[in-house]
């Protein structure tokens, strides 16, 4: 996939960001929103417009104070920050944190209450699973819908229209009413309309959650070429590997007000320490678990030395410390896998496949604990989810969760630019290698391949 | 990837030149004219709702357009037998009521069905207004530019059936496109601030219905504007939006004469103090669309 003709289109993706001359493409100035609560006389709406009607042309004063003050929701408080052009920001915060609402003001769909947001440039927003699509319409029509509506003339959607089918591998159902497509179909299909619409910043909000393994990776993909062609990427997920591996800079949103925004790595860590507070508080972190038979007490990482840690060295020993309750169980398959945050997991750790698995366990609390020796992994933030299946049935016996993270850091490079770019662009895997060059044969040489062109040097 | 590269190298950062910077204010409000260069800017956006709710409108109906034939030819004869055989309502003029009836009931239809539609308009479209910004009022006029096909086939309807009604017509035909474009005013006027307030208050959908049979029975559409005192019928079509042009139709269609411009001027104007007014509710309850729907 990646030609050797990618290494300077991307380093100029990313100099542009970095060390180009910045300018802002959105900036958010001391933004806030307030929602309106639903009024509870709907007669109110008479009062109402009399006395705007009223206020409009002067004929009454402002009321002083005489209504009940309107029972308002705070989404966002005084919210601020910037994102360079050409840069990749993620937003990050819990569930109704204020993410989606800042995005939803940013794209003209929702009213800021007060501040204000400079934009420069044409937004793609994908704002909700599905959005761009219309669910009476078929494939075909919604492309030319939403072409029209984002912005497109009837030549560009002509010209795109392949592309946008292509991407979204559609072809087969494109004249089916989008009501009968699946959750993730309507999110290739939306996801591609709105990329496919030369957006200068694009807007994606929460996106992958939906999408099959192979369109997640896609989508990955189409997002950080947009960085590398000098485009702006906003960005919402939970997916904290993937945040990582496509972002920048970022910021964290807890309750409507901005807790941190830098660069995404500063960001995750504070969003992980406020994750595990959170979690600490709650005392109860994993409920759940599908068949109520197992549940996971607790998962933690630790070092060679046995204490508790959450960095590690790409090359370091890591133990994985799992406490489950459990009544009576026998031959209980337990798997950890490890990944990035990218769909699909890097390392896949299962008992029934290792021919380890326990002849019975519990009732009670017992504890698993899992030594690599050697990560052989590359800086970023690692996600471990942890399951456990019966091994004859092969059922789930917990629910697929993430049990906890560590994050990898190299001494080796150090802080700063060059590390934050290998973390971007290197794969995850650290294994041995080296390099060679050295001079072409001659012609025929080569196992009888002839080369028509002039010899490289 | 490799063979589209080729494509995407030009838009490579170096060429791209630089976007104008956009401001996105708190409150904002449009004024008129700013919500109007808007809505020609997104023409095309609220062409393609008129043709999507088009193919909508009778895609899983059977009879299809037929519908929009077998509407009006059912009221004119309701109204031909309530009015004309029991209520013994005469037109006058030389015009059976059945003519008169087939006359203002297609335009009537027309702005019963388009005002009905397009105030839900936005409601049908809650998606969208949730999802993606556009100027509200093309889903609207978008409806009503969709209803006007309907309008045309009850026209050639009209053209096919009258003669054999007993209507007399002749060189005024030629009046009635332009009757057709000032039917549209009063339509969009009333559509506007009622799927604004659709948004906001669903109580719309069970006043919707009575304030169109109302506004029925208060415009000539099942008794002639000749009923009304001479003295009257000004302030009457200043009242209601519709009554010149209705009056147009049954002149031009049944009784073979041009509209009587004064009352056509009456309502159009009256149609353009509520469209400005309507206009004014809708950019007040817009900006929280998204928020409320």
């Amino acid at each position: 996939m990646a030609g050797p003709s990618d290494g300077p289109v991307e380093s100029g993706g990313y100099q542009h960001g970095l060390w180009g001359a910045v300018r802002i493409a959105v900036s958010f100035q001391d933004v806030t929103k307030r929602y309106r609560a639903p009024r509870a006389r709907p007669t109110a709406l008479v009062t109402e417009a009399l006395l705007a009607l009223g206020r409009r042309t002067g004929l009454s004063r402002p009321d002083p104070a005489g209504s009940a003050p309107v029972p308002e929701v705070l989404a966002l408080d005084r919210v601020s920050f910037d994102v360079a052009e050409g840069e990749s920001f993620g937003l990050i915060g819990p569930n109704g944190a204020g993410k989606s609402t800042a995005l939803k003001l940013l794209t003209r769909v929702s009213p800021l209450t007060e501040g204000r947001i400079d934009v420069r440039g044409r937004i793609g927003a994908l704002l909700e699973v599905g959005s761009g699509v219309h669910p009476e319409l078929s494939g075909r029509e919604n492309i030319w819908l939403y072409g029209r509506i984002l912005g497109m003339r009837g030549a560009q959607i002509r010209e795109r229209f392949d592309s946008i089918v292509d991407f979204a591998e559609l072809g087969h159902v494109l004249d089916m009413p989008v009501k009968r497509y699946s959750s993730g179909m309507q999110l290739r299909l939306g996801f591609s309309i709105a990329s496919h619409i030369d957006p200068d910043i694009f807007v994606v909000d929460e996106a992958l959650s939906v999408g099959d393994a192979a369109f997640q990776a896609k989508c990955v993909q189409k997002m950080s070429q947009f960085t590398n062609e000098g485009r702006t990427l906003i960005f919402v997920t939970h997916q904290l590997g993937a945040m990582e591996a496509l972002c920048q800079r970022g910021a964290f949103i807890v309750g409507g007000r901005l807790v941190a925004q830098g660069p995404v790595r500063d960001v995750l860590d504070c969003y992980l320490g406020w994750v595990e507070e959170a979690r600490s508080q709650v005392r109860t972190p994993f409920e759940g678990s599908t068949s109520g038979s197992v549940t996971l007490l607790s998962a933690s990482c630790h070092g060679d030395d046995g204490n508790e840690r959450h960095v590690f060295g790409p090359r370091d020993y890591l133990e994985i410390h799992l406490r489950f309750d459990s009544p009576r169980l026998e031959r209980p398959n337990v798997a950890v896998g490890i990944n990035d945050g990218r769909p699909g997991y890097l390392v896949f750790c299962s008992m029934a496949e290792d021919g380890q698995v326990p002849p019975v366990v519990g009732p009670g609390p017992w504890e698993v604990v899992l030594r690599i020796g050697e990560l052989r992994l590359r800086p970023r933030l690692y996600e471990v989810t942890c399951l456990v299946a019966d091994s004859d049935s092969r059922a789930w016996m917990t629910d697929i969760l993430v049990a906890t993270t560590f994050r990898v850091e190299s001494t080796e490079l150090g802080e700063g630019a060059v590390a934050l770019m290998s973390s971007r662009v290197a794969g995850a895997l650290d294994i041995d290698y080296e390099w060679e060059v050295r001079e072409a044969l001659p012609d025929g040489g080569a196992g009888g391949l002839s080369i028509t062109g002039p010899a490289p040097t | 990837m490799r063979k589209k590269s080729t494509a995407e190298d030009t838009a490579q950062p170096s060429t791209r030149t630089e976007p104008p910077l956009f401001v996105i204010r708190a409150n904002e409000r449009r004024s008129t004219l700013s919500s109007l260069i808007e809505v020609i800017r997104y023409r095309e956006v609220m062409r393609s709702f008129a043709s999507r709710n088009l193919r909508l409108k009778y895609k899983q109906a059977s009879l299809g357009f037929l519908w929009a034939v077998l509407q009006p030819l059912a009221f004119v004869g309701i109204f031909t037998v309530l009015f004309s055989r029991i209520a013994h309502l005469s037109v006058g003029r030389g015009v059976p009521y059945a003519a008169f009836s087939m006359s203002v009931v297609i335009p009537w239809q027309f702005v019963a069905n388009a005002t009905s539609l397009a105030s839900v308009a936005l409601l049908a479209e809650s998606g969208t207004v949730r999802k993606v910004y556009f100027p509200k009022e093309t889903a609207v006029l978008g409806v009503v530019m969709s209803s006007m096909v309907d309008l045309t086939i009850g026209i050639l309807l009209l053209l096919a059936v009258s003669p054999f009604l007993g209507a007399h017509l002749g060189m005024n035909l030629l009046f009635l496109p332009m009757l057709m474009v000032s039917i549209v005013l009063p339509v969009i006027a009333v559509s506007l601030p009622f799927a604004a307030l659709y948004v906001h208050y669903r109580d719309m959908r069970f006043a919707l219905p009575l304030v169109i049979q109302l506004w029925m029975y208060a415009s000539p559409v099942v008794y002639p504007l000749t009923k009304v005192p001479q003295h009257w019928r000004l302030t009457y079509a200043f009242l209601d939006p519709v009554a010149g042009q209705l009056y147009g139709y049954f002149r031009v269609v049944a009784v073979g004469a041009p509209p009587d411009w004064k009352l056509l001027g009456a309502s159009l104007f009256s149609g353009c103090v509520i469209l400005w007014i309507g206009h004014a509710v809708f950019r007040r309850l817009q900006p929280r669309f998204a928020d409320v729907i």
